[in-house]
């Protein structure tokens, strides 16, 4: 039997049926049994007043006192708790752009009374969560807003030089596509910012967009692919070189898509030896800005711990480069990085 | 109706199939798509396909 309850009699254990379409909430069912005072909260700050309850289905009833209501009451644990059918409970939350962004990264990045070494790791960490979002749920509108969100965080490292230089020695060193990213955007800029800051003619916000974007089309590849915990073979080699296009594409029918953009996530692979991907295009014929991205993003592939290789230092991995890739990268470019780490 | 490889992501062109979503007719031989078409998978040019038994 069902009934329409006031959200404030709303208890842990009722079995809810939202009104709201799928898509205007956070939760991925309409249905399903309050599990957490948190869910609760969430369906309040919909602004929703009441709610259908489904009696039967629910393991509590309105007017029992005993039930759990808010945050602000102690938690008790009901039977219901104890044994959950794992169907019925809600599933994670699904990001949407009023979800994506944490708050947590605005407010770290306004606050001017954070020190830059703490502010550095508050950017860094909440970049990083809303990168791994982005990446589990690449639709246009995500897309979008996620450029968005990188514009500020791109803006502190153009302009917060303290907080930038603590930003570029956390580069931390897993092996997940969204931390290699955020490392790629913050040493691909940085270059960037060292080359640039002085002239006009370069839009570092695009820019910026294009560096933490730069491998969005790797959610084309089968994730066995990509955390493969050893050196791919041809075959997976050959997937895996989809994802310079397969990102482009992803930025144009996201209309999220700028000349910056497109060269930076169309280029990066490409070496100026010509023995790059896809296009194997050489020296001038790449665009400066896919060489700058080139440089960043192999630096981190090297300097990133993988469970098959330990990670180097940053000066082995530049020597390295310098010696055993001579015809990869641009001299200068090269040059003007290695001063970065001095 | 020949087929052709594409070198750089294993992607198969095949001349009976073509390449209707990149506006290329089925039974267009290779020689015949414009220069400026690019593998669907990966966005290679033409030069890096090969002939593929």
């Amino acid at each position: 039997m069902k009934k329409n309850i006031p959200v404030s009699e709303l208890r842990v254990g009722m079995y809810v049926i939202l009104p709201l379409s799928w898509s205007e909430h956070n939760f991925l069912r309409s249905k399903f049994r309050l599990a957490s005072a948190e869910q609760i909260d969430k369906i309040r700050a919909h602004g929703l007043r009441e709610v259908t309850v489904d009696l039967e289905r629910s393991d509590v009833v309105p007017g029992d006192k005993m039930a759990p209501q808010s945050v602000n009451e102690l938690e008790y644990v009901s039977h219901s708790d104890a044994v959950v059918d794992p169907k019925d409970q809600a599933p994670p939350p699904v990001w949407n752009p009023d979800t994506l962004v944490p708050p947590e990264l605005r407010e770290a990045i306004h606050d001017r009374r954070l020190p830059p070494e703490q502010k550095a790791k508050a950017v860094y960490r909440h970049t990083r969560d809303m990168m791994q979002r982005m990446l589990d749920a690449p639709g246009p509108a995500n897309i979008r807003a996620g450029k968005e969100a990188i514009r500020s965080v791109t803006d502190l490292v153009l302009t917060d030089d303290q907080t930038a230089r603590s930003l570029l020695r956390i580069t931390a060193h897993d092996f997940y596509t969204y931390t290699h990213s955020v490392n790629v955007g913050i040493t691909s800029l940085m270059l960037a910012k060292a080359l640039f800051k002085n002239s006009d003619g370069h839009d570092l916000h695009e820019l910026g967009a294009g560096f933490f974007l730069h491998d969005l089309g790797k959610v084309m590849v089968d994730p066995a692919i990509i955390n493969k915990p050893a050196r791919l073979d041809e075959t997976e080699m050959r997937r895996m070189r989809i994802h310079p296009y397969q990102g482009y594409k992803l930025l144009r029918d996201a209309d999220a898509l700028s000349e910056e953009c497109r060269v930076i996530v169309m280029e990066h692979h490409e070496l100026m030896d010509g023995g790059g991907y896809p296009k194997r295009i050489k020296g001038d014929q790449i665009h400066l800005y896919g060489r700058i991205c080139c440089i960043a993003d192999v630096f981190d592939a090297l300097t990133a711990e993988r469970s098959y290789k330990k990670a180097m230092t940053p000066f082995d991995a530049l020597t390295l480069m310098r010696d055993k890739m001579p015809n990869h990268f641009d001299r200068a470019l090269f040059g003007a990085f290695v001063d970065l780490f001095r | 109706m020949q087929r052709y490889l594409c070198d750089v992501c294993g992607y198969i062109y095949d001349e009976s199939v073509g390449d209707p979503e990149g506006g290329i007719p089925p039974g267009t031989r290779l020689e015949d798509i414009p220069d400026d078409w690019v593998c669907p998978e990966c966005g290679a040019t033409k030069a890096s396909f090969m002939r593929h038994e």
